[in-house]
């Protein structure tokens, strides 16, 4: 089993005249059609046909004449066969001075637009600036500015619009030059390519968007549907999200504990994410190792929240810990080494998908003794090993034996004590709460992050800070905050035990 | 030929919205150098006018190079802050000078 091609599309492009233009080949500096779509993963074939196509009035064309001796002239015309794009190469167009995609609106007679092309070979460059090298030449003997042009036009021909993010190909000619200066003048500044977002367009735009007759010219949409996931997705200014590790270094095994900080860092309210938990659906990432495999993680189990977004005022942070053990391929650590963590939050806002990310680093440190790396692997082999830390209950026996088993290794213990004493701290079913086994399992070792600090100090208060267990379990934490950068709310709970 | 018009130069914001003009921007830049630049408020959404050149013929007609590349006349009138532009099926709409 093999690929078909090694290009996504196939195109020709058919190229007539009259006898006095120049056909557009190339920049005249190895640049050509076939450099042009090779860059996009298209294959294309040129079709230089006729020469001697007749002026139907003149030496100057209109819309209608130039879709006329398309349907006229054209070799072919069967899009169940092939996406045969026409390029007609004039002396003069009455509706513009270089090019035009004239197959569209009332001028697109049989219906079937964005077929054909027209190009200026005559049009006469002024004389002047912001013309550069090519002043006052006649267009079709500027071979760099006249092969641009048939670029572009045709690349409104597939669907594109004028992109002004770079001097590629579908940024207009006018708006290249008077960018030119005096060490890179035009044509020189021309960037022969389409811009990055053209060029993922032409890869994976629906075939309805690009192809000759499929859409009417100005209908194409990145967003509906978007052609890749990070089309609806827009980057907020203002909103900045931090993340750190809890540790810096953790045992091979062990889970991975990561602060985030949204902060506004603009001077006004934004609309923001209200809660950074794993549970809110928004938060999501990935994870590289240090081999460069990329992982990711997302949420396992959903609470949904009627208003997960709300205001953020200046200054003001929402601050959450997320605890990364397996993700869709599997553990997220499963080495040592250096990996690298990107945390992204998305919310929807206005229609698009507002989307924040952070990134930091860990150091996996490789197992220590036999032990360690026996329970490390029960950990990273045993997918139940997340669900029981995200579920808790007594059900996923092969998560609880895992954690049970880093629970009793020295090395990961501190790691996985908290986990296991949050499951024995909850009921479930006919087993009532087991306070005292979740108190021995809490002392001064235990690794916590300030989310999981939180939420003890409330399972302590719920169930009552008299208790043994309960009085245990908050001295351990009172010790923790005092030395601990968990923030004031957090320091403020446990306090109040 | 064309004709100087410094007033239209400058950032313009779309006055009320109709299905008639949905396909011209919602903001436009009228440059020095007979440049122009339209944008929707909704990002990467197709405007007639989208980037292009523009050059004042008349006392009322301006020539705007489109979507297409097409250069298309306009009636059209400044008075004070309010450019208001009427195209070849008599759809007027408005912009009013940016603050």
């Amino acid at each position: 089993m093999g690929w078909v091609s090694e290009y996504l599309r196939k195109i020709t492009v058919e190229i007539d005249r009259v006898s006095a233009s120049e056909s557009p080949l190339n920049n005249g500096s190895g640049v050509d059609w076939k450099s042009v779509f090779d860059s996009v993963g298209w294959d294309v074939t040129i079709d230089e046909s006729d020469t001697n196509v007749a002026e139907p009035s003149g030496d100057s064309w209109s819309d209608a004449e130039m879709h006329q001796a398309l349907l006229a002239r054209r070799d072919a015309s069967d899009l169940d066969a092939e996406w045969r794009y026409h390029v007609l190469a004039v002396r003069l167009i009455d509706s513009t001075p270089r090019g035009i995609m004239y197959d569209s609106g009332a001028t697109d007679s049989n219906n079937v637009p964005r077929e054909g092309v027209g190009i200026a070979s005559h049009w006469v460059i002024p004389n002047s600036d912001p013309w550069g090298l090519v002043k006052g030449m006649r267009f079709g003997t500027a071979a760099a500015p006249y092969f641009r042009t048939a670029v572009h036009e045709l690349g409104h021909g597939h669907g594109l619009f004028h992109n002004t993010v770079d001097n590629g190909f579908m940024n207009t000619t006018d708006v290249i030059a008077s960018s030119g200066t005096a060490t890179t003048p035009f044509p020189n500044n021309i960037l022969w390519s389409f811009a990055p977002d053209d060029q993922k367009r032409l890869r994976h735009y629906p075939d309805v968007f690009v192809r000759p007759g499929g859409t009417a010219f100005g209908t194409a949409s990145t967003t509906t549907p978007p052609i890749t996931p990070t089309d609806v997705m827009v980057e907020i200014d203002g909103l900045e999200l931090r993340v750190s590790p809890w540790l810096a270094s953790i045992p091979l095994g062990a889970p991975v504990r990561v602060n985030v900080e949204l902060v506004n860092t603009s001077g006004e309210s934004m609309f923001a994410p209200s809660t950074l938990g794993m549970k809110s659906g928004l938060v999501r990432g990935t994870v590289v190792d240090p081999s460069g495999t990329l992982r990711t993680f997302a949420p396992l189990v959903l609470c949904v929240e009627e208003n997960p977004v709300g205001s953020l005022d200046p200054g003001q942070s929402i601050v959450d810990s997320i605890t990364l053990l397996r993700g869709g391929q599997g553990p997220l650590f499963p080495s040592s080494g250096v990996y690298s963590i990107t945390v992204e939050v998305h919310w929807g806002s206005g229609g698009a998908e507002a989307t924040v990310t952070g990134k930091t680093s860990i150091i996996v440190t490789p197992a220590v003794d036999e032990a360690h790396s026996e329970a490390a692997l029960k950990v990273l082999s045993a997918p139940d090993a997340l669900l029981t830390l995200v579920l808790g209950g007594d059900h996923l026996t092969d998560g609880i034996e895992a954690i049970q088993s880093a629970v009793e290794n020295p090395v990961l213990r501190p790691h996985f004590a908290y986990i296991e004493a949050k499951r024995l701290a909850k009921p479930f079913w006919e087993r009532e709460a087991d306070p005292e086994a979740a108190s021995e399992l809490i002392d001064e070792s235990t690794v916590m992050s300030p989310a999981e600090i939180e939420k003890a100090a409330r399972l302590v208060e719920a169930q009552g800070a008299d208790s043994a267990a309960g009085q245990s379990i908050a001295e351990t934490l009172k010790e923790k905050v005092r030395t601990l950068d968990v923030g004031d709310e957090v320091r403020g709970i446990v306090d109040s035990l | 030929m064309a004709e100087r018009h410094p007033q239209i130069v400058g950032n313009w914001d779309k006055v009320g919205r109709t299905a008639c003009d949905e396909m011209y921007p919602d903001s436009i830049r009228f440059q020095d150098n007979g440049l122009y630049f339209g944008l929707k408020d909704q990002p990467g959404t197709f405007t007639q006018w989208d980037v292009g050149t523009y050059e004042i013929t008349g006392s009322e007609r301006i020539n705007i190079s489109t979507a297409n590349d097409a250069i298309v006349t306009y009636r059209f009138a400044i008075s004070d802050d309010t450019l208001t532009f009427v195209d070849h099926y008599d759809c007027q709409f408005r912009y009013r000078r940016a603050g």
